[in-house]
Order: structure tokens, then sequence, then C-alpha cells
């Protein structure tokens, strides 16, 4: 009897194990989501102005943001694959960070969701390491917690020295928790076989940051560093920066 | 290496199960803990504000000198006991033992550095990279092992030594003074500075007016809750006879004006803690057998530890008298 439940009790231990195993083991396909930074309907470039929906100057030195968490799933079969533990700090400046790449397993899949940001257990958890180390500059050392997104340049509708805008958007828990899930139907259902590689080019639109849900022009706010109600409202701002633009094949 | 936890302690909160504890990570920790070269000028470290002899607190200054002649805006507190608290910091603004190292070594007015400049030191020496190829098996030095190695050490700061801790165990006997001071302290203050860590981790207003120079309204800038308004959380009083000056501005010298909470309210805060409110002054004796009983927190062998000493001799700030 003894002998059966330690049998059972080392079953029960390998099974979430085996589980994985056979992901592992089972032929798996691959998405590419490729992120496109604009601002309306200009392909972002270093250097180069633009203009947000108030017609105030936009120049971008810094636009970096957390993805986290993403599902590929299909709405029909409620087949749903998560994307666990892993973290990409997308930025602007390292085109190598606009890619990511995930290996899943075959099926058919007709959204894409993901958390923009970091979840709240992760900002709960002690030192991390690789995109969610603190030396990648997108934690706040005096009070913990990770900045989700960041925006920051210059437009001469700031007026602030050297005209700069400065938007550091964070807070993972309570009434400001800036934390929300994109979600991104497909414009057709994907077929992911074993060795293919499905191409989904996503593209944000910074122009939404000032003028998606509400509307927050960089005259009346050039900053917002730290938690709060401004800093939720970009943040329902910029969760709706994200579109499909193509898939291919 | 087994984690520090003293006969009678709840269960701590730091367990190290994701950062296995041993002997040279935290040798590697106290390294850190106690080289200057973790701050911008070179010569503060973590341990020029927390000095062992003063329970790691930063002895007899009301604020700390951090590097390039800045100072801090709150009194240094004492280190101990660490692995069970759940936040860091006098409002707790900080989440979790690993992360709290991050504060003063990017604060301006602390060590004034940048973690790219901390590791681009450390890995510039050859020391270090052994210690860290002993610690965590290979020379890779990045955040999250230099912070893995400070928690090994800041979370076995432990202090459960006094002379009240052996009265506990039976092994030593209050005299009356001491004696009259427990009852009354487990009467007047015990709610708040609970045994056996003399804190309950809990944020509190004593009714202490704002200095209107520093405007720190405690747990309320972490929150943004109107009703944490000058709260900040309980100090332990273990070893509290070496930590003058005391509260958060290091306002008050003595302990007899520091534990009469009730006489130093502001009459006009009508929001501190109802134990403070409801509360009377203390009594001339009641103060005196306090501060007797409060004397019998001092644990004198942990001010002394070698274990916790700065391992290089002579590196470093001496004792009260130099
Ligand atoms: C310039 C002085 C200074 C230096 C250097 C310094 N500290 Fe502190 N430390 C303080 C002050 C002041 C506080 C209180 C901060 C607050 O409440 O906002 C503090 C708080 C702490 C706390 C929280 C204690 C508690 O009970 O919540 C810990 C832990 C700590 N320091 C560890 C360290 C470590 C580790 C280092 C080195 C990496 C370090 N300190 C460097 C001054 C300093
Ligand atoms: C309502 C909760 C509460 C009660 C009751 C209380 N205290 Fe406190 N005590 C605090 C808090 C909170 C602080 C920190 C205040 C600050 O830093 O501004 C504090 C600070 C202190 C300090 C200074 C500690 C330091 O490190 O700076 C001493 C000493 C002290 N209390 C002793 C006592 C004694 C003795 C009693 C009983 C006679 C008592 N307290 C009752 C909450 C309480």
């Amino acid at each position: 009897m003894r002998f059966i439940l330690h049998l059972l009790g080392a079953l029960l231990i390998l099974l979430p194990l085996t589980k994985v195993d056979l992901y592992a083991q089972q032929a798996t396909g691959s998405v590419i989501i490729q992120l496109h930074h604009r601002v309306g309907e200009r392909e972002l470039e270093p250097d180069s102005a633009y203009k947000n929906s108030f017609g105030e100057q936009l120049i971008i030195s810094r636009f970096r943001y957390y993805i986290s968490n993403i599902e590929i799933s299909d709405t029909v079969t409620r087949n749903t694959y998560r994307v666990s533990n892993q973290y990409f700090l997308v930025d602007e400046k390292d085109s190598g960070s606009k890619v990511l790449s995930l290996q899943l397993p075959a099926g058919q899949y007709n959204k894409i969701s993901f958390l923009l940001g970091v979840d709240s257990l992760k900002n709960v958890s002690g030192i991390q390491t690789g995109a969610l180390d603190p030396l990648r500059d997108m934690f706040w050392t005096w009070k913990s917690g990770y900045v989700m997104a960041k925006l920051e340049g210059r437009s001469s509708a700031s007026t602030l020295p050297h005209h700069i805008f400065e938007y550091h958007i964070g807070g993972f828990n309570g009434a400001y928790n800036v934390l929300g899930r994109v979600e991104l139907p497909l414009p057709a259902a994907i077929d992911i076989i074993p060795g293919k590689k499905v191409q989904v080019a996503v593209s944000a639109d910074i122009n939404k940051w000032f003028a998606g849900l509400h509307r927050l022009s960089i005259a009346e706010h050039p900053a917002c560093t730290v938690e709060g109600q401004l800093a939720k409202r970009f943040s329902e701002n910029y969760l709706q920066m994200f579109t499909i633009q193509s898939v291919s094949p | 290496m087994k984690q520090r936890i003293p006969e009678g302690f709840p269960r701590p909160v730091y367990d190290y199960r994701n950062n296995p504890l041993t002997r040279e990570g935290f040798e590697l920790g106290r390294k850190l803990f106690y080289d200057g070269r973790l701050s911008r000028d070179g010569y503060t470290a973590c341990a020029s504000c927390h000095q062992q002899f003063a329970a790691f607190s930063d002895f007899q200054h009301v604020f700390s000198h951090g590097a390039d002649s800045r100072f801090t805006r709150r009194n240094a507190p004492p280190l101990f006991n660490l692995a069970w608290q759940k936040e860091f910091h006098l409002d707790g603004a900080i989440n979790h033992l690993e992360l709290q190292p991050l504060a003063p070594m990017t604060g301006q007015n602390e060590m004034n550095n940048t973690l790219d400049s901390i590791i681009a030191r450390i890995k510039a020496d050859a020391a270090y990279r052994k210690m860290f190829s002993s610690a965590f098996g290979s020379e890779l030095v990045n955040t999250q092992r230099m912070l893995w190695a400070l928690a090994q050490f800041t979370g076995n700061i432990v202090s459960a030594d006094s002379k009240y801790d052996r009265v506990k165990k039976g092994k030593a006997a209050f005299n009356e003074w001491e004696q009259q001071g427990y009852l009354i302290f487990k009467e007047r203050c015990a709610d708040c500075h609970t045994e056996p860590l003399f804190t309950d981790l809990k944020y509190h207003n004593i009714g202490l007016a704002v200095d209107t120079f520093l405007n720190d309204f405690g747990r309320r800038d972490i929150t943004g809750d109107k009703s944490d308004s000058l709260k900040f959380k309980t100090p332990s009083l273990r070893n509290i006879s070496r930590t003058d000056p005391y509260m958060h501005d290091g306002r008050y010298w003595g302990l007899s004006t520091a534990i009469d909470h009730w006489q130093t309210r502001s009459a006009s805060d009508t929001t501190a803690d109802a134990l403070i409110l409801r509360g009377k002054p203390l009594e001339k004796m009641e103060v005196k057998y306090l501060v007797s009983f409060l004397h019998t927190l001092l644990d004198s062998s942990f001010l002394k530890d070698p274990m916790l000493a700065d391992p290089v001799q002579g590196n470093m700030i001496h004792g009260p008298l130099q």
C-alpha cells in the first residue's frame, strides 16, 4: 500500500513534466512577430520629426516596452498555447528586439494576445535577470516595480526644460494598475505545421499614446513618471496602439 | 550553510528557496556590503551608513552622508532580522529583500552609482571573479548574482541573543525595574512593537507633526492613500539603546523622549493611531522602568559577531570612540 502511495506521489510529480516533454517531442512550427513602430501612417526613423493628432511636434529618442504572457489561441476550438516565463523588452533602438520568435505546437490559431508589461507576480518575486534585469533601466529602484513602457523625446509643445517629454508608465497593483492585455484577432486562421514559419507583422502607433481612449496632449502633460491616474490613462491609450499589419504566408 | 533562525521566531518571509545559501555566497555578500567601490565616489559602502557596532544603523547621525557629500532624507535604520520583513524602508517602498540594495546603489544621495558601473568594477577585480565563481559556479557577474549574494549576507544579520532572550529561555532573570518595565511594555507598546521581533511590521501614525522642511508623509507617498498619511513602519526595539537618534527623521535624542508617543504627539493631529489618541502620557517612573527594560534588548554578541564584521580588517569605520 505504502509503495503504491509513493508510486502515485512520484507519478503526480512527474505528470507536469511529462506534459512539457510531450510538447518538446511534438513537432513544432514557429510564429515570428515582427513589430513595426509608426506615428500615424509614417514608419518611425531615428531623429525624424512627426506630428501627433494634436498637431504637436514629436522627436522620439526612446521607445521601449515589455511584452509578456503571450497567448496564441483558436477562438473556435479554444485551443490555447501559452508562452510562459518569456519576457520581451522591445526597444526601438534595437532591431533584434522587435522580432519575437515563438515555437508552438502544430495546430490552427486565429488570435494572438499578450500582456503589455511585466505581470504582477514578477514584480514581487525579487531580482530577475535577462530582459528583466534592472540594469535594463526599466525598473524603479526607489519603489519596487517595473516601468512597463517608456516614451521619451522632444516637442516644441512641451513646457519642460529643453522641450523634453518623458513618460515612464508603471504600477502593477491597486487602482492604478497599468497592466492590460492586448488582443489581436488574426485576419484569417493560420495553420502551424512542423517546420513552417508564419510571419505576423504588428504595428504600434505611437500617436495612440496621445489620442487613444483619452486625449492627452504634450502641452498639457509633458511628463508622467510616477504611478497614478495619469499613468493609468496613458496605459489605456497605449494599449490601443497595436494592430495586425499583415500575416504571411 | 544554514539560514539563521532563532528559536521561538516565526517562519521567515525570505527563505533562500530561490537563492540557495552557501558559505561562499554569504562571504561574497559580506565583501560587497563592506566595499566602498560600489558607490560612485569609491568610498561609500553599505557599511558606511550601517555600522555593526551601532546594530547596523548609522551611529549618532540624524541623516547619513552619501557619496559626493549629500545627505539621506531619513535616519538610517538598524539592520537585523530582515528575513522576517515583507517590505523594506520606513514607508515599505521596497517589496523584496533582494531588491532593496538597488535603492541605495542608484540613489543620488546615497551611493550615486549605476548598475553598469558597479558591475564593470566588480568584473575588473580578479578576487571578485573568483568569489562569484565559488559562490555561483562560474565567473559571470550580473545584477542577479550580486543581489543574491547581498541577500545571503543581509538575511543572516540576525539578532536574538539579548538578556531579554535569555530571560525568555530561563537562563537569566530581569531585575525589578526591568520586570516592571516589561509589564508596562506589554500593556502599552506590544500592540505595535510586538514580540519576538518587537515590531508588527505594519505602518502607524504616532502623531508626530510633519517636519515642514522634509515633508515626509511616509506610507502615503507609496500607496497614494490619504489614510496612510504620516504612517511609518513600526521599528523593532531590539538594540534600541544603540541606535540614537530616533524616529524616521532622527528628531529625538534619548530613549525617554522617544518612547512617550503620547507626550510627543501633536495635539492637532486627529488622524493618529487610536492607541495613541486614546492613551495618556507615561508617568515619570513608567518611563524609567521602560528604559530599563529596553536596555535588556541589547544583543552585545551580535554587535561583535565576527561573521558579520568587515572581512578586511582595518578597512573601515571603527567603534564609537575613535
Ligand atoms: C548613505 C547612507 C546609506 C547607504 C550607503 C546605504 N544605506 Fe541602507 N538605508 C539608509 C537609509 C537612510 C535607509 C532608510 C530608507 C528609507 O526608509 O527610505 C536605509 C534602509 C535600508 C534597509 C531597509 C531596512 C528596513 O528595516 O526596512 C536595508 C535592508 C538597507 N538599508 C541595506 C543597505 C544595503 C545592502 C546597502 C548597500 C548596498 C545600503 N543599505 C546602503 C542609508 C544608507
Ligand atoms: C500605535 C503603535 C505604537 C505604539 C502603541 C508604540 N509605538 Fe513606538 N513607534 C511606533 C512607530 C510607527 C514608530 C516610528 C515612528 C517614526 O519613525 O516616525 C515608533 C517609534 C518608536 C521608537 C523609536 C525607534 C527608532 O528606531 O527610531 C521607540 C524607542 C519606541 N517607538 C518605543 C515605544 C514604546 C516603549 C512604546 C510603549 C510605551 C511604544 N513605542 C508604543 C509605533 C508604536
